[in-house]
């Protein structure tokens, strides 16, 4: 699956977490790297070579940055919007303050779901299937534990048809690890796991079925 | 040993020995995925057991 990740920073070379998510989207081969710009024809092109398009910005004032919604509105109008069907679209939002804060009666008092319900609105329009989004919170504190559990996060959204489907999350640690000569009994032996685990579910669902 | 920390201790020495940093990452983050692998398993094996031994299924 091919994917590309517009990316709409205003201090692109500034900000650790693009740098970050850059690095991680290095590991998903099938995967563009792609600041927005305004030719439109280009970035048309761009769009519709892609399967998933991921539109990545920091929330600011509880919006997409200005210069995404310029892109969208030159780029993106209604008419080109009817080729994007079919495809998928992701949202990678970063946020300067904790996910806690983004709930009514937290401290911003509304869900960072209804912040971003434009973009679902946007899918739902072009006919195009929306992924949950990525939110990223306050990754300047976060630990090397958390970040290591973004990268995968952020390479299996960008590289799997179903980020949340956990035999495809299964699939893809077998292919990471793959690549790693050192972790083959590692890998091996969560695949018995997985085809353990399979086998059992299919046992359960035939016993469900004779209730 | 079960075999879910033999694999948490696996990943955990595979990423000390990582010199890449994305496969350092891979391999912290890992933990998360051998910890919820376990987690199924354990709830299927639980829920066939149990249903094998609901004796109003007898």
């Amino acid at each position: 699956m091919k994917t590309l990740i517009v990316v709409g920073h205003p201090d692109l070379d500034g900000s650790s977490t693009q740098a970050f998510l850059q690095a991680s989207a290095a590991g998903v081969p099938t995967a563009q790297w792609h600041p927005l710009t305004l030719n439109v024809a280009a970035e048309r092109q761009a769009l519709l070579a892609a399967e998933r398009i991921v539109l990545q910005f920091p929330l600011y004032w509880y919006a997409a940055p200005a210069m995404v919604q310029e892109w969208l509105a030159t780029v993106w109008t209604t008419r080109f919007a009817q080729q994007l069907a079919g495809k998928s679209l992701g949202v990678v939002v970063s946020l300067g303050r904790p996910l806690r804060d983004f709930h009514p009666g937290g401290a911003v008092g509304v869900s960072l779901d209804a912040l971003l319900s434009p973009f679902a609105a946007l899918a739902q329009t072009a006919k195009m299937t929306l992924l949950p989004p990525l939110a990223i919170a306050q990754f300047a504190y976060q630990i090397d534990a958390q970040r290591a559990r973004l990268l995968v996060q952020y390479q299996q959204y960008l590289g799997l048809t179903v980020p949340s489907s956990f035999s495809a999350q299964a699939a893809w640690w077998q292919t990471q690890l793959a690549q790693q000569p050192q972790a083959a009994l590692l890998a091996e032996t969560l695949a018995t796991r997985q085809a353990r685990l399979e086998s059992l579910r299919a046992t359960l669902a035939e016993v469900k079925g004779d209730d | 040993m079960t075999e879910t920390e033999w694999l948490l201790e696996q990943a955990q020495q595979l990423a000390d020995a990582a010199t890449d940093y994305g496969q350092r990452a891979q391999l912290l983050a890992l933990a998360d995925f051998i910890q919820a692998q376990a987690t199924r398993l354990e709830q299927a094996e639980g829920e066939l057991d149990g249903r094998a031994w609901d004796h109003e299924r007898w």
